[in-house]
């Protein structure tokens, strides 16, 4: 069973973790099964995304199973447009990567529409870090940048009620569910919803969480396996063309 | 078949420290008392250390009321003995699989609709009780009542009560439970509780310890013996691990918090865990199986 993981890190956290070496994902991906994984770099989220973006580039020169997110800091625009331009150049990045909570803008600050605007014109999926109900401003910030495709990590988080109701609003928002705190039943209200499984994603937050976390949550979900094949690897397969 | 997609015998729990019943009005649904046992029974969990979700939100002596009722009529572990179940469980985990069919070659698919016709194990259940902090003048009497009817283990919810650190109450309650010998389940962050509990040979298992606080966890529990955290959000490729290197599988025990959390999330890390066999069956019971002898 092919299984791709659209959201994955490389390097080291300020926490206390040992889980930067990039042989840590290969380990862990050869565990599961897990085929490719999509990465941004710890140091880009959480510190300088410029100087973390050039670090992953590096890295994603000698890992053919790993593809890069460029991390984009809404609080620099055009510094971090340059730089996610430079990156998808290399053909190893292909998508960008925003935080929320580390640069401290929300989504429903207006550095983020600007954001979202530039991301429109690039085209590239975003994976954007939600976590809170301001997930529900997504299907608005979408309607009128029809090229944009926002993948809601973590599922809103604690809001994952909102995040399935934004998915149903909007076919261009993909829910992720991996997250430390598994709330039960988030997959199963999100399809009860009327969530496609077009929609559904397979995201793990490795290294910084195991990824038998969100293998879990995808067992315990129930889906068939049609299904499975379909929230594990040909939705992420067709979303970026891999 | 991916391995992870079936449950393994190194998934099998002996002791569950986190498991409610009973209505919840901020989740979509709520889960009586056979529902919870009948999910804990289909995902391998033995036994379990329960309580009615009355007494965390609503009335803390009908809730201890409700738990000691519910605990009562079904099976309990004590009717046998734990050494013995702790060897008959290590021996599920650890002995040869079923005849005709290894554990790997049975699909989750199968074992969903095997379910349905299967009689479920009977799952045992360890009354916990509670007191409320919002109202903790007469906690004394409370848990009075509660050891007077064999229960040895206090669950304090200080999230959903809103107490913000170490209130009167909060030390009050502690303290008689403390006196009378009593295990402490304690939710929230164990940084804000644990100084309070520190140095009085305190029983406690922390049952809200995010992998984030793991270095603040370890450093409190190198010097109490009696400090233990569920490894329910031990996330990290190397949190349980980090716990066991640290300060010993002693200090762990499983804690699904059953019916709000997934379980297989849990079950999956404990299996993949690199730990030994021995250690991996402490966290997965024998360590309650010893608190509990220690508290009777």
């Amino acid at each position: 069973m092919r299984i791709i993981d659209v959201h994955g890190h490389w390097g080291p956290w300020p926490f206390h973790l040992e889980v930067g070496d990039v042989a840590l994902n290969l380990e862990l991906m050869d565990r599961y099964g897990i085929e490719l994984q999509i990465v941004s770099a710890a140091e880009a989220v959480v510190y300088d995304a410029v100087a973390g973006n050039a670090k992953l580039a590096e890295v994603l020169q000698e890992q053919p199973r790993l593809y890069g997110y460029a991390v984009v800091n809404a609080n620099r625009l055009e510094r971090s447009a340059e730089d996610l331009k430079d990156c998808l150049s290399t053909g190893r990045f292909i998508g960008a990567k925003i935080h929320t909570t580390y640069p401290g803008v929300s989504i429903g600050s207006p550095l983020m529409a600007d954001t979202f605007d530039m991301l429109d014109e690039v085209g590239v999926p975003l994976l954007l870090h939600t976590w809170g109900t301001d997930v529900a401003m997504l299907p608005g910030m979408l309607e009128d940048r029809r090229n944009l495709r926002v993948i809601a990590g973590h599922a809103g988080g604690d809001a994952w009620r909102e995040a399935a109701r934004a998915a149903v609003e909007c076919d261009r928002i993909y829910l992720e569910h991996c997250r430390t705190v598994t709330d039960a039943g988030r997959i199963t209200f999100a399809r009860a919803q009327g969530v496609p499984m077009e929609q559904f994603l397979f995201g793990t937050d490795s290294t910084l969480i195991d990824p038998c976390i969100s293998l879990g949550v995808i067992r315990d979900a129930g889906f068939t396996p049609d299904e499975l094949e379909q929230v594990l690897a040909t939705n992420a397969s067709r979303l970026f063309g891999l | 078949m991916a391995d992870w997609l079936t449950r393994s015998p190194e998934e099998h729990i002996l002791y569950d420290a986190d498991v409610l019943f009973g209505p919840w009005p901020s989740h979509p649904t709520d889960s009586d008392l056979a529902t919870v046992k009948a999910h804990l029974a289909r995902s391998h969990i033995h036994n379990a250390l329960a309580i009615s979700t009355r007494g965390a939100l609503f009335s803390d002596t009908h809730g201890n009321t409700e738990t000691l009722t519910a605990t009562r009529s079904s099976s309990s572990p004590s009717a046998t003995s734990r050494s013995d179940q702790v060897r008959g469980a290590a021996e599920r985990m650890d002995g040869p699989p079923r005849r005709g069919s290894s554990p790997s070659a049975t699909s989750q698919a199968q074992e969903r609709a095997a379910a349905p016709h299967a009689v479920l194990p009977e799952v045992g259940l360890v009354p916990v009780g509670t007191v409320d902090l919002r109202d903790a003048v007469g906690a004394a009497e409370q848990v009075e009542w509660l050891v007077g009817n064999g229960v040895r283990l206090l669950r304090l919810f200080t999230g959903n009560q809103g107490v913000l650190g170490e209130t009167p109450a909060y030390k009050y309650v502690v303290g008689e439970a403390i006196e009378r010998g009593m295990v402490l389940l304690q939710d929230g962050d164990p940084r804000r509780f644990g100084e309070v509990l520190r140095g009085r040979g305190a029983e406690v298992i922390f049952l809200d310890l995010h992998v984030y606080l793991l270095a603040d966890f370890l450093l409190m529990a190198k010097g109490e013996p009696g400090f233990r955290a569920t490894t329910r959000m031990l996330s990290s490729p190397d949190g349980i691990e980090r716990v066991v290197d640290t300060v010993g599988a002693e200090h762990l025990v499983f804690g699904s918090r059953t019916p709000f959390m997934d379980i297989s999330p849990q079950t999956l890390r404990l299996r993949y865990a690199r730990i030994s066999t021995e250690d991996r069956a402490l966290i997965a019971g024998g360590n309650i199986t010893a608190l509990l002898e220690k508290a009777v």
